[in-house]
């Protein structure tokens, strides 16, 4: 570095900037720190620097080479500053931990728990039919035989009630053997049209195994107009099959029995686990059993005060252990029940 | 029920694979659950589920009718013969005391019959669905059985004393040894046919051993009867004794099967038996219960029901395959008689599913119904239970589902009074008997299995249900939706913080979140009592009463194996839906900055938080704008039986923004009252 006081000669001057027009960019372009960075910068640029000594010199060199000398150190200067500039920029973007963090340590979570996969399966089958302007309603648990079994047109010492095996209480009650005690409730404090759907617990004394369990749910649905015909219930649950099971379901409507629909039919879907080319879960069939359905008995009309003339419509009831069994794949109906932590945050 | 093939094939001729008969029957509303193949019958075996509606198609003639039904093919029906002579002398004595039970009875007597095993091809049938022979006797009257559905009995005639046949019902304290060996103590409700002097079969269900036929048999009397349906459902459930007779005669029988079902038997056993002596003349007491009726069915009703028209000619083509006869009374009109083996079918839309089901369920097309859309009001209570689910969801706990019937033993040794509670008398599994009327129990277990599989030790889990107990108005048990949660261990270490143990408060503090949320205010917690609990805090809100949390006492932790502190609550949704506000509205913001100042102040134990926080708002509530306590501290410097509490206080004024002096002021004011009306000291 050089003396303040110090002037250069004209042969001075134009050595300083041949050496400086050749290194200084590239001499900036190397520095590999900030610190670095700002030595350079002094070096350049301070009071002390060559190029400010040039500046300072150019005033004793004679004048026709003033100009061009000038003109080259303003435009080096220049150039420098805009090196100097970018280098800064490079610079401060390279990261410089004082500590060394390990990013691979676990986040902390807020930890959330997990819906119970029947709540779920509940919600995802309410919330189609709550789409199709079903009203979610609910019943009781403990209920009369009147509500269980004779408004739904299953007399007493018929076989029609073997299929409904029950728990009574002590005072002559029962628990409900199924959620279409719920149509009854309605129907009886109501006048239609009506839309209705609704989950809840019901109770059978089943032997409990891998399939079956003395306490379940199950999900009612009612429409009853002047109008709603079979074929609008095949078209409804069309709707709601394909929305729970996949576009590509299949569905299979078969005659069958209960007391309180007529006709009546049990629903199958197209097995979704081998695509219907027969697995273990639908015993080598294709096609999964998952409800029943039906136009509404007259007798039931008649039971809740109806006009069975007047009006028409249908029912249907699923099991929500089933449809959960199946689209999750779960094998033991048990494992609802027994809330192992293991198997409830699955369901997350 | 097990249908063979071969045996089908006698009653309509069909010459598809048994995978597309089984289709066939399938969609017609016969269920067939499985196809087995037994080479060594050379035989096909279809198991098919059968309604409680059709006892028609108990039997292999009515599947085949079924069969002929749904692929149009000619139906023939088991032949009874030709005609025998028949003794009118010795047509047997029955007395029927008991009409209304039995409304028509009918006996034959075989005299001098000589007989051995049967012919192969009965033998090889019953075998294949799964009877074994025994002898040409007792293997025809199960042949009959399972070819035309009406069930028969065959008495050894000379073990019948006083030869003669009595229906009646059974006497006080009868008994009777049924011939699968078991002693049936019979009730004056049970239908039997006896001899002079004692029953030899409960009615319908099953025959007496005492008369049962052997292979030294030589005079018998084939009963054919149809018994009232109900009477002998309630013997059958009676002695837990499920028969093929009692679960045909339960759900009806042909009434005119009754008599060809006899002769089809007499005809076997004269064709089989190595001799025949003498055939009597057939006794009937009562009358065939058949009576000729039709219904009257408009040909347009199908449609309005189904959505799909269906012509005429094929309604009436589908009613005839079935064996019901369709007369055209006027235009669109029809008057449908049924035939005797069809007593389910009643009312027209009984004949509507018949008509569905022939045309195919498939073949209806689907459609959308017309709606007029309406706005239906969402429950309260179901949007509490939204909340409370995420509000316990976001706080980390798991949700359970467990069973409403719980054992009583914890409530007995706690000495909880269970006098309005309700209990199943059936119960599935003995020791769930009673209807829950708190969830404590439940979440308990729920802990104590999660403990013993090793789940670790912060368990945070809540349920959703009903509770039961009381009794409504209409005498029916009170049921509560009701949210129960348990809280149990230590919160998860992690590797930013150290573990803690759970407190009451954790619970507590969830609850007034939950509070909060349901917008219900003027909440007030007291101390409560509960026999799960050491210590107990009940929850109220404008006087109402909402539910209780509290720290679960050693003993029920012993009880139920759980090892560490645990926490219950549970509080009524219904109770919190009365309460439950979903309105908000908005408050302007605060013009003027707050200034929050602190407070610690050293008092007995025994001052409670709440005392301090009401003093400090009550001194200035135009200042004062919020209490929080924000530290308790017991330790040193802290004299035993003392506590420090901090309190964090926010002071603001609506009029302007507040000096440091004025705050300072109102401070120092309410430290030195604090400190008399807690006889606290100001903490240094």
């Amino acid at each position: 570095m050089s003396d303040p006081s110090e002037v250069y000669t004209h042969q001075n001057i134009k050595e300083v900037l041949d050496e400086l027009e050749r290194t200084a960019s590239s001499r900036l372009a190397a520095a590999e720190s900030a610190e670095e960075l700002e030595k350079l910068r002094l070096e350049f640029f301070g009071k002390k620097a060559r190029l400010s000594l040039v500046m300072r010199s150019l005033g004793s060199v004679p004048p026709e080479e003033r100009s061009l000398l000038g003109q080259r150190a303003n435009s080096l200067r220049k150039s420098l500053e805009e090196v100097l500039a970018k280098e800064s920029a490079r610079l401060s973007k390279v990261l410089h931990p004082r500590a060394f963090l390990d990013l691979t340590l676990p986040g902390i979570r807020p930890g959330r728990g997990a819906v119970h996969p029947i709540t779920r399966t509940i919600a995802q089958i309410t919330e189609i039919f709550e789409k199709l302007n079903f009203e979610w309603v609910e019943g009781r648990e403990v209920e009369t035989t009147f509500y269980n079994f004779t408004a739904l047109n299953i007399p007493e010492d018929h076989p029609s009630r073997d299929a409904f095996d029950t728990f009574f209480t002590r005072e002559g009650h029962l628990l409900r053997s199924q959620t279409s005690t719920v149509q009854i409730r309605v129907m009886e404090k109501r006048k239609p049209p009506l839309r209705i759907i609704a989950p809840g617990r019901v109770y059978r004394p089943d032997t409990v195994d891998a399939s079956h369990s003395f306490m379940f749910h199950q999900i009612e649905g009612l429409m009853v107009d002047e109008k709603t015909t079979f074929s609008d219930l095949k078209g409804v649950i069309h709707v709601f099959l394909r929305a729970l099971f996949g576009k590509k379901t299949k569905l299979r409507f078969r005659p069958h029995f209960f007391p309180f629909t007529e006709p009546s039919v049990e629903v199958d879907v197209s097995c979704f686990i081998c695509d219907a080319k027969g697995c273990s879960v639908c015993g080598q069939k294709g096609w999964l059993e998952v409800m029943g359905a039906g136009s509404v008995d007259p007798n039931v009309f008649e039971a809740v005060g109806y006009d069975p003339g007047a009006v028409q419509g249908f029912a249907f009831g699923l099991g929500v252990e089933r449809i959960a069994m199946l689209k999750y794949g779960i094998t033991d109906i048990r494992l609802f029940y027994e809330n192992d932590l293991r198997f409830l945050r699955q369901f997350q | 029920m097990k249908i063979s093939l071969n045996w089908l094939k006698d009653y309509v001729t069909v010459r598809k694979s048994a995978e597309e008969i089984a289709s066939v029957l399938t969609s017609g509303g016969l269920e067939v659950k499985g196809i087995e193949k037994v080479p060594s019958l050379e035989d096909i075996l279809l198991e098919i589920e059968i309604t409680s509606n059709r006892p028609d198609w108990l039997s292999h003639s009515g599947v085949a009718r079924e069969v002929a039904a749904l692929l149009d093919l000619p139906f023939k029906f088991p032949s009874c013969g030709e005609k025998r002579i028949r003794d009118k002398k010795s047509a047997p004595r029955v007395q029927v005391r008991d009409a209304g039970k039995c409304p028509y009875y009918t006996g034959c007597l075989l005299e001098g019959v000589e007989f051995g095993e049967s012919p192969e091809m009965i033998r090889k049938r019953l075998e294949a669905v799964g009877l074994r022979p025994i002898n040409l006797i007792v293997d025809v009257t199960n042949y009959v059985l399972l070819e035309m559905g009406q069930p028969l009995h065959a008495f050894d005639y000379d073990f019948l004393e006083g030869k003669k046949i009595i229906v009646r019902s059974a006497k006080e304290k009868e008994t009777l040894v049924a011939i699968n060996g078991e002693e049936i103590a019979l009730t004056p409700e049970d239908l039997v046919i006896a001899d002079e002097k004692r029953a030899v079969a409960i009615a319908g269900v099953m025959g007496g051993k005492n008369s049962e036929v052997n292979p030294r048999t030589r005079n018998i009397l084939l009963e054919s009867a149809y018994f009232n349906p109900s009477s002998v459902r309630r013997s059958s459930k009676r002695f837990n004794l499920v028969s093929e007779s009692s679960y045909r005669f339960e759900r009806g029988v042909d009434p005119v099967a009754v008599d060809t079902a006899r002769e089809r038997a007499i005809d076997l056993i004269c064709r089989y038996a190595k001799r025949v002596g003498k055939i009597s003349a057939v006794t009937r007491c009562g009358k065939n219960p058949f009576r000729k009726r039709a219904i009257r069915f408009s040909t347009g009703f199908p449609a309005r029901i189904l959505g799909v028209r269906i012509p005429e000619a094929k309604i009436c083509n589908s009613l005839k395959s079935l064996g019901l006869k369709a007369r055209k009374v006027h235009k669109g009109v029809l008057s449908v008689s049924i035939p005797s083996f069809r007593a389910d079918l009643a009312r027209p839309i009984d004949l509507v599913e018949e008509v569905a089901r022939l045309f195919s369920y498939d073949r209806i097309p689907e459609t959308m119904p017309e709606i007029h859309p309406a706005l239906w009001e969402e429950k309260s209570l179901r949007r509490v239970e939204a909340l409370l689910r995420r509000v316990f969801l976001g706080a980390g706990f798991n949700e359970a589902v467990t069973f409403s019937l719980v054992n009583e033993r914890i409530f007995e040794k706690l000495g909880v009074d269970l006098k309005n509670t309700t209990r199943v008398i059936n119960p599935q599994n003995k020791e769930l008997t009673l209807l829950r009327p708190t969830l404590f129990p439940s979440l308990l277990e729920v802990l104590k299995g999660n403990v013993y599989r090793g789940s670790g030790s912060d368990l945070k889990i809540f349920e959703i249900a009903n509770i039961f107990g009381g009794e409504t108005p209409g005498n029916l048990p009170a049921e509560q939706m009701t949210c129960g949660f348990a809280l149990a261990g230590m919160r998860k270490n992690h590797w930013l913080e150290k573990t803690r143990n759970y407190a009451l408060f954790d619970v507590k503090g969830v609850l007034e979140e939950i509070l909060e949320d349901l917008g219900i205010r003027d909440v007030s917690f007291c101390a409560g009592a509960n026999a799960f609990f050491e210590e107990a805090l009940s929850v109220a809100a404008s006087g109402k009463p909402l539910g209780m949390i509290g720290k679960v006492s050693k003993a029920v932790r012993d009880y139920y194996d759980i090892p560490f502190d645990v926490f219950l609550g549970e509080i009524s949704s219904e109770a919190l839906a009365s309460l439950a506000s979903f309105d908000r509205s908005f408050r302007a913001l605060p013009k003027f900055p707050a200034s929050r100042r602190d407070i610690s102040i050293v008092v007995k134990e025994t001052v409670c938080a709440k005392e301090i926080v009401d003093l400090i708002v009550a001194h200035h509530p135009a200042w004062i704008r919020q209490v929080e306590v924000a530290d308790v501290y017991r330790g040193e410097k802290i004299p035993k039986g003392s506590k420090s509490m901090t309190f964090s206080i926010e002071y603001r004024s609506d009029e302007h923004t507040l000096t440091a002096e004025e705050v300072s002021r109102v401070q120092d004011q309410l430290v030195e009252l604090l400190k008399s009306r807690t006889e606290g000291s100001l903490r240094t």
